[in-house]
């Protein structure tokens, strides 16, 4: 108990940010190779697979290049100010306020992550990450240029309930760590009740599917209880298929990073109204998908 | 259930949290706990954080290892310590060439206690001073003492640890006058000697120490 209320300091919650990320991008690898090692045993190592997983860490190298510093400067400077300005109170900075600040992020990431899916403006960086037709630990690193983006304003309320900065920074880590190991085929079904209270890559396997059934399904980071709670919960009960409609088919690694963006900028530009425009931006990918069917059956 | 609904079991379920949360018996953070890293730059923040973190954990591991005193025997192999930490660390503090008595050491440390210059830029009750022998005489009743913080915050004249041949005598323990006299007789003088570093951690009350002999690399 008495470990749980001792306080920490600010440098020492980086800290362990630091620290749990630089040896759990290691353990990634470590994992990444493993699976390597089962595809090569069942002889299902393609040049595309692994053209696909060298594009996958290019566009985490692009994203930290081209947003790291922007990124970093702008969630210091707003959760800072947040803290200082527009908190109710300043929480102790202990163990126990990390739980709870962890099940918090937790939720708060449900929320972005479904807000990533649910309005064009999320998806067109969002759908970097779901356009790999594979699904392993390299998948997790695929990024998306504005991916760093959204999540300030889904964690900003933590901040201004009164969470330290730098815990609301650790609290994010840890859910984005868990939710990377969750990108691997090698785990079938875990037993019952973790299945029914944490998220596993059974559920994600769910969460990255083009089957009919399961899209826009298991939003979840750490707990899988948000999705069943809120309604988005899929079983995984029949084979997976991998990937974005409409397919992407490249592992060039400009095209990857890119091609969320260039769309939406190509359909905004090519809008007949301002109005269309804003529902480009606001509402689910699938809508302007069904406006250009739409408009082919009429032309037709 | 519907948007609506799950938005406002979200705020619920958050604010019940918070509660939860502002139950515990804890006191709310100071100043030095929010703000410790001030005036460093994200980098030596991040530095400074992970090796914090890492200190932490080499010390938890060595306190399960060891619960009494264990200074090594001349016969015992020489535990070699992973040099990379304590070479990146700077120290400040005080500095003087002092005969190797008792009473002049504790002179020194009372120096260092007294020096409110130094004590005021302390960013936390929890840091760790570095007293650090080098540059002996011949008979080595004589050397050049450093005593200061590992506080990469503060402001001051740094004193690099010695890089070299790196043996520790005293594993991580809790404070002990006897153990550090015996743990200074387990120093091999035959071998040439580049420095004998005394780390004292505190954290609130407590004070933990450990030493290690910093020897000339042999060709």
């Amino acid at each position: 108990m008495e470990l749980l209320t001792a306080a920490m300091n600010d440098l020492e919650l980086l800290g362990w940010e630091e620290y749990i990320g630089y040896w759990f991008f290691f353990a990634s690898l470590g994992l990444f190779l493993l699976e390597l090692i089962v595809l090569v045993a069942k002889k299902k190592v393609t040049a595309n697979l692994l053209g696909d997983s060298i594009t996958n860490f290019i566009t985490l190298y692009a994203y930290q290049v081209l947003g790291g510093i922007f990124y970093l400067l702008f969630y210091l400077a707003g959760f800072y100010w947040l803290y200082l300005n527009a908190s109710i109170t300043h929480l102790p900075m202990t163990a126990w306020t990390l739980v709870g600040c962890i099940i918090i992020a937790d939720i708060a990431y449900y929320w972005e992550h479904r807000f990533m899916h649910s309005c064009g403006i999320g998806w067109m960086t969002h759908t970097v990450h779901h356009s790999s037709p594979y699904f392993n630990i390299s998948v997790a690193y695929r990024f998306g240029p504005l991916d760093g983006f959204f999540p300030f304003f889904f964690h900003a309320p933590l901040v201004m309930l009164g969470f330290h900065p730098f815990m609301v920074f650790l609290a994010e880590a840890l859910v984005q760590f868990y939710q990377t190991a969750l990108h691997t085929e090698l785990v079938r079904k875990l037993p019952r009740p973790i299945e029914a209270i944490m998220n596993t890559p059974s559920h994600h396997r769910v969460h990255h599917a083009t089957n009919k059934k399961y899209l826009d399904k298991n939003y979840a980071g750490i707990f899988i209880i948000w999705d069943k709670l809120f309604g988005t919960f899929a079983e995984e009960d029949e084979k997976v298929r991998y990937g974005t409609f409409p397919r992407l088919n490249s592992v060039n690694p400009f095209t990857v990073f890119f091609h969320g963006i260039t769309k939406l900028a190509s359909e905004l530009w090519h809008a007949p109204t301002w109005m269309y425009r804003w529902q480009l931006l606001t509402k689910p990918p699938i809508w302007a998908w069904q406006q250009k069917q739409q408009l082919k059956q009429e032309t037709e | 259930m519907n948007l609506f609904t799950s938005i406002l079991a979200t705020i619920v379920i958050a604010m019940v949290i918070w509660f939860a949360v502002t139950l515990q018996q804890a006191d709310a953070p100071t100043q030095e706990d929010k703000f410790a890293s001030n005036n460093m730059s994200y980098e030596q923040m991040s530095e400074a954080g992970y090796l914090l973190v890492a200190q932490r954990l080499e010390s938890q591991q060595t306190q399960v290892k060891q619960i009494e005193p264990k200074p090594q025997t001349k016969q015992a192999k020489p535990k070699v310590v992973n040099q990379q930490p304590n070479n990146n660390v700077s120290i400040v503090g005080i500095s003087d060439r002092i005969q190797l008595t008792e009473a002049n050491i504790t002179k020194l440390w009372q120096k260092l206690n007294n020096n409110n210059k130094l004590t005021q830029q302390l960013t936390s009750n929890r840091f760790t001073i570095y007293a650090i022998y080098h540059e002996f005489n011949a008979d080595y009743s004589q050397a050049n003492v450093v005593i200061g913080y590992n506080a990469p915050a503060m402001q001051g004249n740094q004193f690099n640890i010695p890089s070299g041949d790196k043996t520790m005598l005293l594993d991580t323990i809790p404070y002990s006058a006897t153990a550090i006299s015996q743990a200074w007789q387990h120093i091999d003088y035959s071998r040439p000697l580049k420095a004998v570093i005394e780390q004292h951690k505190f954290n609130n009350d407590k004070q933990t120490v450990s030493i290690s002999v910093v020897y000339q690399e042999e060709k």
